[in-house]
């Protein structure tokens, strides 16, 4: 979808047509989701996420400007400040570990033994590297490489200057130098 | 201006990304094939990045049936909280906008009061009729004892009189 058409979408929302909501929720819902997830690495968390971003989306298209950002940014802010009302609210000491292991890459087309392996170590990988940053360096990386935002636009999502998102995503390289090891690569292209 | 390898090492995401201008990219570059610390940090970085570039769009997807219906759920819930009518002020955030209000003008008062005093203004001087330099008479003493008696007798409080309201 262009540019041209979410800006149509949008006003066909503002007219009130149903079918403006379900054009920008069909075009964006699944890439807001693996956003939640990769940033709250809770499947619940990211959908409930996923939710209000969207509710809250909606019932303030009126605000929306799209002299100021594209769509996608605009509602890619609202879902990580979303997010990050879920990060106060939850409790670190309550993650569960063992959900957060099963879930996320989506599993193997191959059954083999070894494809499940590999599948299984590349993901307990990923999940441990992403758990291990901090939610502002977690943001920047996922931004990034999970959703191939420009660093101008990880600033305008995440309020800071670009200098800053750029260092951000220096930083979650040298963080995750220590968890993700040069093997993962080639289990990862293997899958 | 000469830089450090600081410097270069915070353009290297964006060097590894090709989002530099071609000055910029062209600079990072020269640097690179003249210090070996930087161009192993360089290294490590795009490692790092064509590992997260591959392994992270992956990260919260699933399979295309688990998937739709994921999105048709939440979808549901999207649609369901976009009908609700916009709910009437909770009698709590009534509270809080009260207490808040209270505080806000508690703390402007002071602001906006400044410059005046907070003492109790001071009466008018009474005019001055007798042009400065006018010689002061005095009253004979016995003139004053006359007029003091005179005073006294009109408007000294009459028994049985009761105060004016």
């Amino acid at each position: 979808m262009t540019e041209v058409d979410c800006e149509a979408a949008v006003a066909r929302c503002l007219r009130g047509e149903q079918a403006g909501f379900d054009s920008l929720y069909d075009q964006f819902a699944a890439g807001i989701y693996r956003l939640c997830y990769g940033l709250l690495l809770n499947r619940e968390d990211a959908e409930d996420v996923t939710q209000e971003a969207f509710v809250y989306a909606f019932k303030n298209l009126h605000r929306y400007d799209a002299r100021r950002s594209a769509f996608k940014t605009w509602l890619y802010t609202i879902a990580i400040s979303r997010c990050r009302n879920m990060y106060r609210r939850s409790r670190p000491g309550l993650v569960d570990l063992g959900q957060l292991l099963q879930i996320g890459l989506p599993a193997p087309d191959g059954d083999t033994p070894e494809a499940m392996f590999a599948y299984q170590t590349a993901q307990e990988a990923v999940e441990r590297a992403l758990h291990s940053l901090t939610p502002r360096l977690r943001e920047a990386v996922v931004l990034r490489y999970g959703h191939g935002l420009t660093y101008r636009e990880i600033a305008e999502v995440m309020g800071c200057p670009q200098k800053t998102a750029e260092s951000r995503v220096r930083l979650a390289h040298d963080a995750l130098r220590g968890t993700l090891n040069q093997g993962l690569l080639e289990e990862l292209v293997s899958i | 201006m000469r830089w450090s390898c600081r410097q270069y090492r915070a353009l290297l995401p964006g060097y590894i990304e090709r989002e530099l201008s071609p000055k910029q990219r062209e600079r990072v570059s020269r640097h690179l094939s003249t210090c070996a610390e930087c161009y192993m940090a360089h290294t490590e970085q795009r490692q790092i990045a064509r590992e997260l570039a591959i392994s992270l769009p992956r990260i919260g997807a699933a399979r295309a049936g688990e998937q739709a219906l994921r999105l048709e759920k939440i979808r549901a819930g999207v649609m369901h909280e976009m009908r609700q009518p916009k709910p009437p002020m909770r009698l709590y955030q009534a509270r809080y906008s009260l207490v808040a209000l209270i505080l806000i003008v508690t703390l402007l008062m002071p602001w906006t009061m400044r410059g005046q005093a907070f003492s109790l203004p001071t009466p008018p001087q009474p005019e001055q009729i007798d042009p400065p330099g006018t010689p002061v008479v005095a009253l004979p003493t016995a003139d004053a004892a006359t007029l003091t008696a005179t005073l006294q007798a009109n408007y000294a409080p009459q028994p049985g009189a009761t105060e004016a309201p």
